[in-house]
């Protein structure tokens, strides 16, 4: 009996383990333009939970510090970067982070390559804190990943 | 789901995603095609750079951007030098010319590091403040802004690469969210004409 309430529960933690998903947010497509400087984006989906969340920040061992930011669009064509204090996921809603738009930066980011795996805590208001792994990618594919 | 109707999802995908040569630009066509701008700057080896006559004769790709730019600018250019792996016989014919407007952090050693991840080709441009709003100007785009101090800091800048065609004319304009397939299509389009033709 208590083996299988174990196994069970290790069945539990895999399926969480797979698609990255606590306290019901879950996480997809997480993603990382391999750095071409001292800085990276990461870029992911997040679709809520029961509750409505806020997005508070990150961290990884990887970087020195972790950033919410916005690309912005002026009307003369002309982009520009702004910080971000957070980002709301409502109940059930969505909230994508892709290139050109808001993404996450990496603060002095380690040198990793295309293949590597980046582990980022996501920090969240009502959520708790938990962690997810990002793929690294080349940034020449991150708009057709 | 069904797999035969998976199959058909994948085919459609697949066929957004690529559009073969069409014999049209997918870029922002620049119509009529103007004048190259004349503007000389520095490159990263610290000799002068007269953009119009270095690239005379060639396909001419020029971007304004900086080092430090993690979201937008590697993604132009890391897409370029894919499709420079492509179709390399267009590669050989084509300059990709790097400008940073943001002397004040990117240095020449800088911007050839930041140039290298993507193609030792790339040429990097950099000069002084005046220098580059004025190759800016020339080029038709807004001069960057840029604002704040130490590590908080902005920088506005224009988001498409500027194509100038072997000709000496810019024909077209390609912003962000310019696919690798739209880039092959179009460097292939552009290679082509050369002087007295559109």
């Amino acid at each position: 009996m208590r083996l299988r309430l174990l196994s069970g529960l290790a069945a539990v933690f895999a399926l969480l383990g797979a698609c990255s998903s606590v306290g019901a947010v879950e996480i997809r497509d997480a993603r990382i333009a391999a750095p071409t400087g001292p800085n990276a984006a990461l870029y992911f989906t997040a679709t809520g939970g029961d509750g409505d969340d806020r997005l508070l920040g990150a961290r990884s061992t990887a970087a020195s510090e972790v950033q919410i930011h916005e690309t912005t669009n002026g009307e003369d064509g002309t982009v520009g970067m702004r910080q971000v204090e957070g980002l709301d996921l409502p109940a059930g809603g969505t909230l994508m982070l892709e290139p050109g738009g808001v993404h996450m930066m990496l603060i002095d980011v380690e040198r990793v390559e295309p293949g590597d795996e980046v582990d980022v805590t996501l920090v969240w208001e009502n959520g708790g804190e938990w962690t997810i792994a990002a793929a690294v990618v080349d940034p020449a594919d991150i708009l057709d990943e | 789901m069904p797999t035969a109707v998976l199959l058909v999802i994948a085919l459609f995908v697949a066929a957004c995603g690529r559009n073969v040569a069409s014999g049209e630009l997918q870029g922002v066509v620049v119509d009529p095609p103007q004048p190259k701008p004349s503007f000389t700057l520095t490159d990263t080896s610290g000799e002068p750079y007269e953009f119009a006559a270095e690239t005379e004769g060639k396909l001419a790709l020029l971007y304004f951007g900086y080092v430090n730019c993690p979201d937008i600018c590697p993604v132009h250019l890391a897409q370029i030098a894919e499709v420079f792996d492509q179709i390399p016989e267009v590669a050989r014919d084509t300059e990709v010319v790097f400008v940073s407007v943001d002397p004040d952090r990117d240095s020449r050693d800088e911007i050839r590091t930041f140039l290298d991840n993507f193609d030792s080709r790339f040429i990097g441009l950099t000069g002084t403040r005046a220098e580059l709003d004025k190759a800016q100007t020339e080029a038709g785009v807004p001069p960057a802004v840029i604002e704040g101090e130490g590590d908080e800091y902005t920088v506005d800048h224009a988001g498409w690469v500027i194509a100038y065609a072997p000709d000496g004319r810019h024909h077209a304009n390609y912003p962000f969210g310019t696919r690798q397939s739209e880039w092959a299509n179009d460097l292939q389009i552009l290679a082509a004409r050369k002087g007295g033709s559109r």
